[in-house]
């Protein structure tokens, strides 16, 4: 083989393929017209080459089964139906779950914010101005023991007169 | 990999399966069905002289014509659409080999980048046809003896071959296809063909075996 310029053993048989490929520049084909005109071992190798090619179009093509193209297509389609299918049955589940979750944490999310809305609008003095009228006699309030106990005093005799303005 | 929509536009106007397979994109039963019914015997040959095997290569087929089914949300084209198809074959054939060959000891005469021995093959053939050494090989013999002269190649200068004269593809596109360099092809194209003449030249004068041939 007498394809020049190239170190390569293979790169004759190379030339010679992509030559009958159609797939050399006009350089490359150049080349190689040029040894094909001169060599008659480059002459040889290209025919033999060509001919052990065109002896691959007596392979056969395959026959398809009837209904090939039938089975095919239903076959992608049930494919495609029963995984549709899974996925439906995964979201309907998810969904069953979702609005019983989604009313509890809208239940909670009020009743967080109401708490929350009560403790920063609510103003501690008036707490105390509520209670007043318990803190300036707290010291008298300790002595007794429960508010009962107070009212039975109040109905008895023991502490009858004075001014109503006496009263606590 | 992002396509330029020029390459987009390029594609759409030149290969009428991309305009197919757009129509699939959008859902389109009858163009699916168009589809396999344009490639389905492409496919199938490609697939058994591939795999040796009819039957799986039915099954893998339609595994393919799934596959691009199931592709078809994401499908850009950014090649002819045969050189896309073909690419998914190849995965899925590739694949299949993969498991094949872990499944059993496959007793090939492989031919990897070296000269390619006659002998082992010109046995087997002998032994199959059980023909008179000089008598002309009939149709089917021959058939026999390039079936046999292709599964002595490995995968892929199998599937290059198939793909460059089965389906006309250039070195480009079953670069892109196979997921190698042109340069690559180029080689490996190289070395299949050389093989295939290496076992085939006993065979190169019409059939006849060469005189003095046992």
């Amino acid at each position: 083989m007498s394809l020049p310029d190239n170190e390569n053993p293979d790169f004759g048989k190379e030339e010679l393929v992509a030559y009958l490929d159609g797939e050399l520049d006009s350089e490359a084909i150049a080349r190689v017209e040029r040894c094909l005109s001169t060599d008659a071992d480059c002459r040889q190798q290209l025919a033999e080459l060509q001919k052990a090619w065109e002896l691959l179009d007596k392979l056969p093509r395959s026959e398809l089964p009837e209904a090939f193209t039938n089975s095919t297509v239903a076959m992608v389609a049930i494919t495609e139906e029963s995984e549709a299918g899974r996925l439906n049955s995964r979201r309907h589940r998810l969904r069953r779950w979702a609005q019983p979750l989604a009313l509890l944490a809208v239940g909670m999310a009020v009743i967080l914010g109401f708490s929350l809305t009560q403790a920063l609008l609510t103003d501690p003095n008036e707490v105390l101005l509520e209670e007043l009228p318990v803190i300036e006699n707290l010291d008298l309030y300790l002595y007794a023991e429960d508010i009962e106990f107070v009212r039975r005093l109040d109905r008895s005799s023991l502490f009858a007169g004075g001014d109503e303005d006496d009263r606590p | 990999m992002s396509v330029s929509e020029s390459t987009i536009q390029h594609y759409t106007a030149l290969d009428p399966d991309v305009r197919l397979m757009l129509r699939v994109r959008d859902d389109d039963a009858a163009a699916f069905e168009e589809l396999v019914l344009r490639y389905q015997r492409r496919l199938l040959s490609v697939l058994e002289h591939l795999i040796g095997r009819r039957d799986q290569a039915e099954d893998l087929s339609q595994d393919v014509f799934l596959r691009v089914y199931r592709a078809r949300k994401r499908y850009v084209p950014g090649a002819k659409f045969s050189t896309w198809f073909f690419t998914i074959a190849n995965n899925v054939a590739r694949n299949a080999l993969r498991s094949q060959s872990r499944r059993k000891e496959i007793n090939l005469n492989t031919v990897g980048s070296g000269p390619l021995s006659v002998r082992p093959l010109e046995q087997l053939v002998q032994a199959a046809s059980g023909q008179m050494p000089t008598r002309q090989l009939d149709k089917s013999e021959m058939v026999e003896i390039i079936r046999l002269a292709m599964e002595s190649l490995n995968d892929r200068q199998r599937l290059a071959v198939l793909l460059s004269k089965f389906e006309g593809m250039s070195y480009d596109e079953i670069a892109l296809t196979m997921e190698l360099s042109p340069q690559a092809i180029k080689s490996l194209l190289s070395r299949a063909r050389g093989n295939l003449k290496i076992i085939l030249e006993p065979y190169l004068s019409d059939g006849e075996r060469p005189p003095g041939d046992a």
